[in-house]
């Protein structure tokens, strides 16, 4: 009972303790802040992928036609929510005089792609009415200029109505990394000429070699801001359609051979490996039931989840060592910290040099005297740590704010979505990390008491008294 | 035997009171006492009488609330810092019940300690020598020569002590005062003590101590009694 | 004297001594280990974008490019602080072979000019060693198979790739080591030999020229380029000035005056690079005004002038501001660093306060007294902070083979694109560090002698 009496006593009495609860209570915080900051983010990227890509991805191994009958026979399955096919490639868009983009050209089922919410919510004009559903078509109030400039030029056929990435029409502010949205907003609806998306597509001798370039007359009918970066500064969606009719190559029953992709949404609460069993008995069926071919050329495709993609994989494994690599800079502080406590305490023991005496002298153990010491310092070590949570947890929440206070403090913006691929800052705490700082930090505290509590041990009772 | 009548301290009316809890303890009130020269005073008393607060008034090592001291003629507390810090270099040998040795030093250079704070950096490789070989004089006088080179902490009591009174002697002072020098020592210890002081005070050397014990102090000339914060009337003598 | 033995004593017989020597030199060495690489790595990302950009470059955003380039590159180099300039275009172009194609930045550069002005020739591969690069395809069979069936037409088409980008057209990911692999075993024809380039040439008023689809022509591998910038490495395709010049419909063929896209100027010996930059400046004005007031200077107007700091600025930037917050971060270690020297010579002095009474009782003075321990907080903040700096000197400077010895990759060079850990100390910062430390030691330590010496004697004897 003395020891925890005398604990507390200490505890509160010596005010230098409570450097050591800060200083650990700050490692804490700090390793909290960055496990969350990078789990946060490699989270995102993940989620990215999954919106960018679909939770699994099919691809088939060789060109091919007859997309929507896939799309079919795959949506049959039940744990497949929706499949939206995909073609994507490289191109140069002309969005006016002297301006041309490297872009990258998505084609993609409109419809589908806007049953799920955070793309819908992306789009600037067509974004804000539920009812209504997004579509490629220009839309009345551009239908004029439309006209008018398909009579300038002479053309017959319409322009391919296209929605582009935020930073693809506009650059963000310097200073603030935000887009002006309502001047993009009044850019799209006043924009009078047509741009021109260019790629190039194999030639049509299947030669392998030649290429043949390509291009076709686009309006921009709305915009996209995602807030994933490489979405937003380089994609141009269009029609699945004349994607295909771009890139691929024409068969005979008027359909267009081309190597794309299947993004698959699981149906909510079916399991991963579930739905991927269904897909892959969807793409069986469609490949010997729609297309006839053989067993052999059915094994010929690719389906995965979209987070183990083999680009994906390699990202999150860079950025999980580049935290590590973080977290063991950090760790060297909490053994600062260690070291800290380790001198306080030596202090103490030196200081209460007679107490330990008396209490020795009273009958008390060695290992009683150690076990103080241990106690203080693992009392220190548990208030710093539930204060480190608490306040890396606050931080955490609120980093958006000590985001905006550092911007203001520094003069420059830190979290930049052209450097961190999001624009928002991951701001869930990572709890379950939790489960090791707070250990590590306690840990360290007590660690940091060993030596001085084994000093204190060694103490004999008469020496310790003769201290006056 | 004129010269013994010689006052060379003299406290009058001094006063300490030290703040315990809210209030305060009153330790000294109207202490008079004079020193004379190579007499051997000891100044006795119950245990908190205030008596080793009054050596350490006299001794410079605290300042009273009230009252003056005056050493050789001179008002000790309106001098300068310096003025003090010499004192006690060089007039005053202190001797404390708990020695109060640097562990870090040696027997010898403990010894020593007061002739390095006298010497100056650049006096020090000219005088070294001779600043030595005071040190051990001292130490031979109170039977140390030996363990000159030893650290404190592997001497007795006894020997600690009689190095920190080698420490006090060895800057010939004027007035030696010992707190209680015996008191944390056994009795065959303590004894080698009393007679290094009575040795010392038969050669001339002023000595005042601090006792409470009356066996100790009958090796004195003269004794004076502390009560209730003021030196006692001498019932006979 | 009797300060300095105590001083020294004090030193050697303390355990405690040590303790404060390894905690303050395990303070410094951290900090300045930290602090090396950091801005070991920030001068690299600057060197790198130094070598790529050269000093100054004038340039426009717009793809149309600006005309006259010729006649201010012969103004800026005969008489202006110039030593060399070049003209370069820059515009996206799509490289496709097999696969989907990539829309990346072609760059058309006068390769021989080129090098001479900036860094460039140290990034390639092959022809590193050689005095002068060219993009003429050599019959080697090794660096471009099948060469000698080209025509001598075609020979004069060859392509730099950007390393990353050949890598990532190899493999799912772009990397040095799958590089390093392809220079052992030499490139496979089918993926290699010759990529068709396609750029989307622009009129001098902007709008689409030619075609109006965009030209194409194949351009056969001759080199890659490490220049260590991921931007770059990532998506560049460098061809020969003239040909994309052509092929963009920027030589004037359509009657109007050639057109480049920057102009990139290596500065003379001697010359300050802001110095050179706004005499640069200077002389484009002066060459815009003259151009306008013969009615020449409609494409002038927007072209910046910028030392390459503010060219390459948004690449730079990240890794300083990740420096400096790097530095806060440490900023807080350093601070409690700092409290912890502080800490211990407070326990120190605290324990020795009884000393201070002794010396005070044989007559040292309160000064005298404190004196020992400011000078003993100074030695030990010395051996401490000289230890650490040399314990961190020497880390820092075999961190390459630390690291390969400890069998760990901290810094993997796909990430980092650097094949070395900073290694050069700043010694500016390291003496800063080493007085830093030296400061809190002495402060810590005179603080509780300052108290300590005001005591009276007594009572600093009566401290346990």
């Amino acid at each position: 009972m003395h020891k925890f009496f005398l604990c507390l006593r200490y505890l509160r009495k010596r005010r230098i303790a409570f450097f050591g609860v800060a200083a650990v209570a700050l490692c804490v915080a700090l390793l909290i802040v960055v496990t969350s900051l990078f789990s946060g983010f490699i989270d995102a990227y993940l989620s990215h992928a999954q919106r960018v890509l679909g939770e699994i991805v099919l691809v088939p191994g060789a060109e091919m036609a007859r997309y929507d009958e896939l799309v079919q026979c795959l949506e049959e399955q039940p744990a497949v929510a929706s499949a939206i096919p995909v073609v994507q490639t490289g191109a140069l868009l002309f969005l006016g005089k002297g301006d041309v983009r490297a872009v990258q050209l998505v084609g993609t089922d409109l419809e589908r792609r806007c049953r799920e919410p955070w793309f819908r919510k992306s789009l600037f004009l067509q974004g804000g009415d539920e009812a209504a559903s997004p579509s490629f078509a220009v839309p009345q109030a551009m239908r004029e200029k439309v006209q008018r400039w398909m009579q300038a030029k002479r053309q017959q056929q319409e322009p391919v109505g296209v929605i582009l990435g935020v930073g693809v029409f506009g650059e963000p502010d310097d200073l603030t990394d935000e887009y002006d949205r309502a001047g993009i907003e009044q850019k799209i609806i006043e924009h009078d000429s047509a741009m021109v998306l260019t790629t190039v597509r194999r030639g049509r001798d299947g030669g392998g070699l030649e290429t043949a370039k390509i291009s076709k007359p686009c309006w921009a009918v709305d915009v996209i801001q995602t807030g994933m970066n490489d979405v937003d500064t380089r994609f141009v969606y269009l029609p699945f359609e004349v994607a295909q009719e771009m890139i691929g190559t024409k068969t005979a029953d008027a359909d267009y051979l081309c190597r794309g992709s299947v993004q698959i949404r699981a149906t909510e609460g079916v399991k991963l490996t579930e739905a991927l069993e269904q897909v892959r008995a969807g793409w069986d069926k469609f490949a010997t039931e729609r297309m006839n071919w053989s067993q052999g050329q059915a094994a010929f495709v690719d389906i995965f989840p979209a987070t183990e993609g083999p680009g994906v994989k390699i990202f999150t494994h860079e950025i999980r060592k580049q935290m590590n690599v973080m977290q063991l800079l950090l760790g060297l502080i909490c053994l600062v910290a260690a070291l800290l406590i380790f001198v306080i305490l030596f202090m103490v023991v030196i200081q209460k040099r007679r107490d330990i005496g008396i209490v020795r002298s009273l009958g008390s153990s060695r290992w009683a005297v150690a076990e103080l010491f241990l106690w203080y310092g693992g009392g220190i070590g548990v208030l710093g740590a539930i204060l480190g949570v608490a306040l890396g947890a606050w931080a955490t929440w609120n980093i958006a704010f000590i985001e905006t206070l550092l911007t203001q403090l520094l003069g420059f913006k830190i979290w930049k979505s052209g450097v961190y691929m999001f624009s928002e800052i991951p701001h869930e705490v990572a709890w379950n990390s939790v489960g090791w700082i707070v250990p590590l930090g306690i840990a360290s505290a007590v660690v940091g008491a060993l030596i001085p509590a084994i000093k204190a041990a060694r103490m004999e009772p008469v020496e310790a008294l003769r201290w006056e | 035997m004129d010269k013994k009548k010689e006052t060379i301290l003299n406290a009058s009316g001094i006063c300490k009171s030290y703040p315990m809890g809210r209030e305060q303890l009153t330790v000294l009130r109207g202490v008079d006492l004079s020193v004379r020269r190579g007499e051997f005073l000891a100044i006795m008393g119950a245990s908190g009488s205030g008596k080793s607060t009054l050596l350490h008034i006299m001794g410079l090592l605290d300042r009273p609330d009230k009252g003056q001291v005056h050493f050789d003629g001179d008002d000790i507390f309106t001098q300068g810092r310096g003025w003090q810090d010499r004192i006690r270099n060089r007039e005053m040998g202190f001797v404390f019940q708990f020695y109060h040795l640097l562990p870090e030093l040696n027997v010898v250079e403990n010894v020593m300690l007061p002739l390095m704070v006298a010497t100056p950096l650049w006096q020090w490789p000219g005088r070294r020598k001779n600043l030595r070989q005071r040190a051990l004089e001292v130490l031979a006088e109170v039977g140390l020569k030996d363990k000159a080179a030893q650290r404190p902490n592997t001497l007795s009591g006894g020997e600690r002590q009689r190095t920190a009174i080698a420490r006090a002697l060895v800057q010939k002072p004027r007035l030696l005062l010992a707190d209680e020098p015996t008191g944390n020592l056994d009795w065959r210890a303590g004894k080698v003590i009393l007679e290094v002081l009575d040795r010392l005070n038969r050669q001339g050397q002023t000595v005042v101590m601090v006792t409470h014990d009356a066996a100790v102090a009958d090796l004195a000339d003269r004794k004076v009694f502390l009560r209730d914060g003021r030196i006692e009337k001498p019932k006979k003598d | 004297m009797f300060k300095l033995l105590l001083i020294w004593r004090y030193f050697l017989k303390k355990r405690v001594a040590y303790i404060a020597v390894t905690a303050v030199a395990l303070l410094v060495m951290m900090v300045l280990v930290v602090l090396s690489v950091m801005s070991g790595l920030l001068e690299d990302t600057r060197m790198r974008n130094h070598r790529w950009a050269g000093d100054v470059v004038v340039a426009r955003d717009s793809l149309v490019g600006f005309d006259g380039y010729e006649e201010f590159i012969r103004r800026v180099t005969e008489n202006g602080p110039a030593e060399a300039a070049t003209p370069v275009i820059r515009t996206f172009g799509l490289v496709g072979s097999i696969s989907e194609p990539d829309a990346v930045g072609i760059f058309g550069v006068k390769l021989g000019e080129f090098c001479r002005v900036t860094g460039f020739g140290k990034t390639l591969h092959w022809q590193k060693e050689k005095s002068a690069a060219s993009f003429y395809v050599p019959k080697d069979e090794f660096v471009t198979p099948g060469a000698d069936l080209l025509t001598e037409q075609q020979r004069q088409r060859g392509f730099i790739a950007g390393t990353l980008y050949l890598a990532g057209r190899y493999t799912d990911r772009p990397s040095k080591s799958e590089i390093d692999k392809l220079h052992k075993r030499g490139l496979e024809p089918s993926a290699y030999l010759s990529w068709p380039i396609t750029v989307f040439g622009l009129s001098s008023r902007g709008t689409a020229a030619g075609s109006g689809v965009g030209e194409q022509q194949r351009f056969f591998y001759v080199d890659d380029s490490d220049s260590g910038l991921v931007d770059v490495d990532m998506s560049a395709v460098y061809v020969d000035f003239d040909q994309l010049q052509k092929l963009c419909y920027m030589d004037g063929g359509d009657g109007e005056p050639k057109r480049a896209s920057e102009i990139r100027v290596k500065l003379r010996q001697g010359v300050a690079p802001e110095q050179g930059r706004t005499a640069i400046a200077k002389l484009w004005r002066e060459f815009v005004t003259e151009q306008q007031a013969a009615g020449r200077g409609r494409l002038l107007a927007d072209v910046k002038v910028q030392s390459w700091q503010e060219y390459r600025r948004s690449f730079i930037a990240p890794a300083e501001k990740e420096k400096s917050l790097m530095v806060v971060v440490f900023a807080m270690i350093a601070l409690v660093a700092i409290f912890i020297i502080f800490a211990i010579f407070y326990m120190i002095v605290m324990e020795k306060v009884k000393d201070l009474g002794i010396v005070k009782s044989v007559g040292g003075s309160g000064w005298a007294a404190s004196q020992i321990f400011l000078g003993y907080g100074m030695l030990v903040g010395i051996v401490g902070a000289g230890v650490g700096a040399v314990a961190g000197c020497l880390i820092v400077w075999n961190t390459n083979e630390l690291e390969s010895w400890l069998g760990i990759k901290l810094w993997d060079p796909d990430v980092y694109a650097i094949e070395r850990i900073p290694d050069v100390v700043d010694y500016s910062q390291a003496a800063v560090i080493v007085l830093v430390a030296i400061l809190a030691s002495v402060a810590g330590a005179a603080i509780p002698a300052r108290k300590a010496a005001k005591l009276e004697v007594v009572e600093a004897l009566r401290v346990e």
